[in-house]
């Protein structure tokens, strides 16, 4: 890019050819009004506080949507751009309700601080005092239409970062509102909660019931974390006041990893079930007593002394490395077994087999490719896989990769087609045969000639004979003109991106994530020994434990005494079966859960904001979780405890 | 002849072109009796489609079909006539023809060359009967060379156009001409946008034609969008072939493969004409893959709108063609470099479209002859308001507002006082009567503080209220506004606003500054011609009739004896012979009669204003103060 000199109100400044004057004025400290301008959003030019005077221009000129020349000559603050300004501000404020005292956003309102800024003790027109809609009925969004200043910002926050299109203007002119899909109430749209538009929104007309006036930004602390809410790893800008969560906002929402989900940035401001404030044993009627933590630590080593014999290790992937580590020695030299999993451990004994029957040359989760790749695809296959429940920012990359870069988009799930407003071609194989489908497109690909050069290996076309489109259609119920569809659009893609995730373990069939590797490796998906395969890991941490060693496996069907390390995971079902029946439960955990109400001991766990350590993304990154809350009542951290009940137990473990 | 329905024979090369063209002249007797009716929206709104019904029943009828050809042809534009039938080869010329009128037409006129008196015109000012129709004071002084076609051809019949030399223009260029020729040429006629903005065609097309890009786009603007105005409609309807032929020969000079018609869909018949045009276009190898056989591929699709006025706007109108709301974007990437779907895409209107071939196959110099040093060629006006010969007009840049005003539009019924003329449209502003001799060109009517925009002409007199009339246009553009930015969306409502109280007594010491005030912001940062453009009603009025505006602020009274809450009707009691006339017609019972011979009695409380009895009074007996 060619450096380029402008004249700034007479200051000469540099800036790069293709940047806006905007851009450039904000680059050298030269302060424009803007409204209608947000970082990491496309600029419109609608609000026009930003108008410059520009040489040789008849009127003036938005700055963010006119870009810099060599040798332009820019005036930014002449009398008669700020009163225009002014008269337009006069303008929003009389078009709808303006009252900061009833707001929420007050201080915090980029609409406010102009007014402030323009002395505006008076308009002179009359308030028009419409009578505009609130909705209220989504689970985490409001939007107040008395607020709004029609800048766009929330609709293009929805479009280009979230890749929804669920928000757009109904109506035209001042008749015009903010409306999700055909003018539905948001928590009957198409909204996926996302907040991005909460973040884009300058004034208090969107906002998330889990903020209300918790606290305003100057009063907050603002730190950088990563979310614990899946694998994806996104990073979190924590504000907190009083050491209370105020608001998760994401740093940046143009990073593919920015512009957070409603679960990184709602879900973990939600009201938690009661936290576990001491330990617990359970006393003689049966009942959970609370005591002290060396009393807890002592029923727990003569339990150990007693027998450690079919004792066993379990701790949820939600944790830190260095928590799983220790929790590693610990179950390993302290307790002495070799017993040990982690919550999802199943899940990557299937994957790991696959990689392994897939090159035998020790390859291990590194095979898969950075999930910044699927922004860059023209075709994406899901397969067994919901990343909008599981990994909602896996689904807001997919998306955008559809509706800006219009990749193909093809859903392999023998229930439903998850992304249902996006998919292209959805194969809907018969459950458990989605095995013999990939197989089946694999040798499509062969038999079509859509494979690399020597891509195609006499022993996987040995393999792969008896897939033949006709069995395969019959097996999976799926028509042959769809499979070869299928196999086509995969198979011309330059950029192909296979998205895999728990349905598809559930077989515990690791073939199938063979063939998924064979499918990218045929047909050249490939950069640098990185498939271009992403598998959907259910945890913040799984990848971190899994490749820590953790995911061993338990030995017995049902051991007889479990340490578990459940931290703030919150239960499920079918851990409760499994757990039913074992004589001798230990529960570290930060809630009060059927789990708990099975322990025998139960030790307190810090939550994930109380907590630091670090985390490796579903895609290998390793990033810090920064304790951004003081521990509720001073509670000790994992390892603490552990060390505790080693010490008991005459070892050493740091 | 080779009519609707019919296949027609793809032509490959220009000598075919030519050769067709003699065949259909050749069968075609230039002195057979030939019965034009007008098939236009106009002539169809008043009861046209029954006249021509007519005319085809009782030539079947009478069994004259061999003896008489029935051409159903586009608007010629005199619209205040209509239904318009033209006797050819005499050219007599019949108006306001009722289905009653056509058996006589036919065993009078065509067949016995008999005048029927009572259909012709009579001059307004001269009282006198005229015959023919380039007698007619509403056609003598223009100039006819786009709109003039319309009245020759049926729309739907390619062949017709192919008779009056179509298509000879696309085969020059395609066959003698580069592409740099053409936009040399083009460039030498200074021919300068029909749509409003009046920027240099030529340099449009050498722009769009070096922008970077393989895929380029070229758009055939018919949003014609401003009230009371209907070229767009008119040429579209009547001689789609023309706007095609020039999209063609546009498509060749820039290097466009595909090309959209942009009619809004409140215009059915150019939507069906349009239709019929590309198709037969096509079947003749005049569209499509390989034209004449010189190896250009172009073909258009029409894309319909849903008729917001802000779609006029090309990058309006481009977003509104890829499926967007119809909102401008700013422009300071133009859209011949990036257009639709960000790819380089040229747009001009439907009239300038039509332009093109006449350039190619008169010269651009022979084009430069007409009009003034800045303005070339003609310009379409459509000449509406309180005037007697409305329609529309076509003449050469340059004339007089007078001249169009009182020789062509044949000056204010009912002997009124002129007082004013919009034009441009709702963005242009109002001219009154000191600067009637103003020569009609792109620059002098925006030195006016008015502009030529797409050529609605309106025509004002005495009962016209000025502060009324630019409350009307501001209503228009409130509601066309399309909300993107602040000051067009809430700017122009505030000054609606201001300008309803004025009407309605409500103004102010102040009003009129504030509307100026308002005004600056809206001019200088709105972000398209839209906002920019629309306060410019305001503004003229003002600037020219600024005691109207202080009449309604500072006496409370409209001097125009328009605005409602402004205006009282009274009896003058001396000419009231008490005939009930009014009494009858007053909805609201206000007035009362007393007794014959005594005038009646009109209660204020009871009045509404509407003005039913004073237009009902024969004998004005009836004032408004």
């Amino acid at each position: 890019m060619n450096e380029i000199t402008l004249a700034i109100n007479d200051r000469q400044v540099k800036g790069k050819e293709g940047d806006t004057v905007l851009e450039i004025c904000q680059a050298n400290g030269i302060d424009v009004p803007t409204l209608c301008h947000h970082e990491g959003l496309s600029d419109v030019g609608a609000c026009r506080m930003c108008v410059v005077e520009i040489e040789k221009e008849r009127s003036p000129v938005p700055a963010c949507t006119y870009l810099a020349r060599d040798g332009l000559v820019v005036k930014t603050n002449t009398e008669q751009l700020e009163r225009y300004r002014r008269q337009i501000l006069e303008l929003i404020f009389t078009e709808h309700n303006h009252f900061c005292m009833f707001c929420e956003q007050s201080e915090d309102c980029e609409l406010q601080k102009l007014a402030y800024r323009y002395q505006m003790d008076n308009v002179r027109y009359p308030y028009t005092f419409p009578s505009l809609p609130v909705d209220a009925l989504s689970d985490y969004l409001v939007i107040d239409h008395n607020r709004c200043i029609l800048c766009g910002r929330c609709i293009r926050a929805c479009s280009e970062v979230a890749a929804s299109h669920t928000l757009d203007f109904s109506q035209r002119g001042w008749k015009a509102l903010v409306s999700a899909d055909l003018e539905q109430p948001l928590g009957e749209s198409s909204c996926t909660s996302c907040g991005a538009c909460v973040q884009a929104c300058p004034t208090g007309a969107i906002f998330s019931k889990l903020n209300l006036y918790k606290g305003k930004t100057d009063e907050c602390q603002q730190i950088k974390t990563v979310c614990p809410a899946c694998g994806v790893g996104c990073e979190l800008n924590v504000l907190v006041k009083d050491n209370n969560l105020v608001r998760i906002e994401a740093p940046s929402l143009t990073e593919p990893r920015g512009p957070l989900c409603r679960m990184g940035r709602f879900r973990l401001l939600e009201p938690t079930p009661p936290r576990i404030t001491s330990p617990l044993v359970r006393g003689k009627q049966g009942e959970l007593e609370e005591c002290s933590l060396d009393k807890a630590v002592q029923v727990i080593v003569e339990r150990l002394a007693e027998a450690k014999d079919g004792f066993a290790g379990m701790i949820s992937t939600r944790v830190p490395n260095e928590t799983l580590s220790l929790f590693n020695k610990f179950i390993g030299e302290v307790v002495g077994s070799d017993s040990i999993d982690t919550r999802d451990g199943e899940s990557y004994r299937i994957i790991s087999e696959g990689i392994r029957l897939f090159q035998n040359n020790g390859r291990g989760l590194d095979i898969e490719c950075p999930i910044e790749d699927i922004l860059e695809a023209d075709c994406i296959i899901v397969v067994g896989a919901d990343p909008e429940k599981t990994n909602p920012i896996i689904s807001t990359l997919v998306r955008r990769a559809v509706s800006q870069r219009k990749a193909k988009l093809i859903v392999i799930d023998s229930s439903r087609d998850v992304f249902p407003l996006w998919t292209d071609l959805w194969l809907k194989p018969r459950a458990g045969s989605e095995g013999v489908l990939l197989n089946g497109l694999a040798k499509i690909l062969i038999d079509k000639g859509l494979v690399g050069p020597g891509k195609a290996q006499a022993e996987l076309i040995q393999s792969l004979s008896q897939y033949e489109t006709g069995e395969v259609s019959r097996t999976t119920g799926i028509e042959n003109e769809r499979l070869e569809l299928a196999a086509e659009m995969y198979g011309w893609a330059e950029h192909g991106v296979i998205i895999y995730g728990e349905g598809l373990l559930q077989g515990n069939d690791a073939s199938s994530i063979t063939t998924i590797l064979n499918l990218a490796n045929i047909t050249g998906n490939q950069v640098e020994g990185e498939l271009r395969v992403i598998s959907l890991k259910p945890c913040a941490n799984s990848r971190g434990a899994w490749e820590l060693g953790l995911a061993k496996g338990i030995k017995q069907d049902k051991p007889k005494g479990l340490y578990l390390l459940l931290a703030d995971e919150r239960e499920s079902e079918e851990l409760l079966s499994w757990l039913k029946g074992i004589d001798f439960l230990v529960v570290q955990t930060s809630y009060y859960s059927s789990v708990t109400s099975l322990a025998n001991v139960v030790l307190p766990s810090p939550i994930w904001a109380e907590r630091e350590g670090k985390y490796v993304t579903t895609d290998g990154r390793v990033l810090e979780l920064k304790q951004v809350l003081q521990p509720k009542d001073g509670l000790p951290q994992d390892q603490e405890i552990l060390i505790e009940i080693s010490k008991k137990l005459g070892h050493r473990l740091s | 002849m080779v009519g609707k329905g019919q296949a027609l024979n793809r032509l490959s090369s220009p000598d075919e072109l030519e050769g067709i063209r003699k065949s259909i002249i050749k069968q075609r007797d230039p002195n057979k009796p030939c019965i034009t009716i007008c098939g236009g929206t106009g002539c169809l709104a008043l009861r046209g489609e029954s006249v021509i019904a007519a005319f085809k029943q009782k030539i079947k009828r009478q069994g004259v079909e061999t003896k008489v050809d029935v051409r159903i042809t586009g608007c010629p534009g005199f619209c205040e006539r209509g239904p318009l039938v033209v006797i050819k080869p005499q050219n007599i010329f019949y108006q306001r023809i009722r289905v009653e009128d056509v058996p006589e037409i036919i065993s009078e006129t065509v067949l016995r060359d008999n005048i029927i008196d009572r259909l012709l015109y009579t001059d307004p000012n001269t009282g006198q009967k005229v015959i023919y129709e380039h007698e007619v004071s509403f056609y003598k002084k223009q100039k006819r060379l786009i709109i003039g076609n319309n009245e020759l051809i049926d729309p739907t019949i390619i062949d017709d156009y192919l008779a009056v030399g179509g298509y000879a223009a696309l085969s020059k260029v395609l066959f003698r001409m580069s592409p740099e020729e053409v936009i040399e040429e083009v460039k030498k006629s200074s021919l300068r946008g029909r749509g409003g903005g009046g920027f240099p065609t030529g340099i449009k097309w050498e722009t769009c034609r070096k922008a970077r890009g393989d895929i380029k786009y070229l758009i055939c603007n018919c949003d014609e969008g401003d009230p009371g105005a209907f070229m767009d409609r008119s040429l579209m309807e009547g001689n789609p072939h023309s706007v095609l032929e020039g999209m063609i020969i546009g498509a060749y000079a820039i290097g466009c493969h595909e090309g959209y018609i942009y009619v809004r869909n409140e215009y059915p018949l150019a939507v069906k004409n349009a239709g019929i045009a590309i198709r037969q276009a096509e079947e003749y190898g005049l569209l499509g893959k390989d034209i004449l056989g010189s190896g250009f591929d172009f073909s258009i699709r029409i894309s319909r709108g849903g008729g917001a006025f802000v779609c006029g706007e090309s990058s309006a109108l481009m977003a509104s063609l890829e499926g967007k709301p119809g909102e401008a974007r700013a422009k300071y990437v133009h859209t011949v470099e990036r257009g639709l779907w960000d790819k380089p895409t040229n747009l001009n209107n439907v009239e300038t479209w039509a332009n093109v071939p006449l350039i190619i196959n008169q010269g651009a110099d022979w084009y430069t002859k007409i009009g003034t040093p800045n303005s070339k060629g003609t310009k379409i006006f459509s000449l509406v308001g309180k005037v007697n010969n409305t329609g529309l007009v076509e003449v050469p840049m340059g004339i007089t507002l007078r001249e169009v005003i009182f020789d062509i539009g044949g000056g204010i019924p009912g002997g009124k006082e002129f007082k004013a003329v919009q034009t441009g449209g709702p963005s242009g502003g109002v001219i009154p009567e000191s600067l009637l001799d103003l020569p009609v060109d792109f620059d002098e009517l925006t030195k006016a503080g008015s502009m030529m925009g797409s050529g609605g002409m309106i025509v004002m007199d005495e009962n016209n209220c000025m502060v009324d009339i630019a409350k009307y246009f501001l209503t228009f553009l409130e509601e066309e506004s399309c909300g993107k930015c602040v000051p067009c969306r809430e700017g122009v409502k505030r000054m609606r606003e201001i300008l309803t109280d004025i009407t309605e007594g409500r103004g102010k010491d102040g009003d009129i500054e504030l509307l100026e005030r308002l005004s600056a912001v809206i001019i200088d940062s709105s972000l398209c011609a839209l906002g920019g453009t629309a306060p410019n009603p305001v503004l003229t009025t003002i600037g020219y009739f600024r005691d109207e505006y202080e009449a309604h602020i500072r006496d409370k009274r409209c001097p125009a004896g328009v605005c409602k809450a402004l205006i009282s009707y009274h009896i003058v009691d001396e000419k009231c012979p008490g005939c009930r006339l009014c009494e009858k017609a007053c909805p609201t019972r206000a007035i009362t009669f007393v007794e014959k011979r005594k005038p009646v009695i009109l209660d204020q409380e009871k009045c509404i204003k509407c003005g039913i009895c004073y237009d009902v009074c024969n004998l004005d007996a009836i004032t408004v103060k």
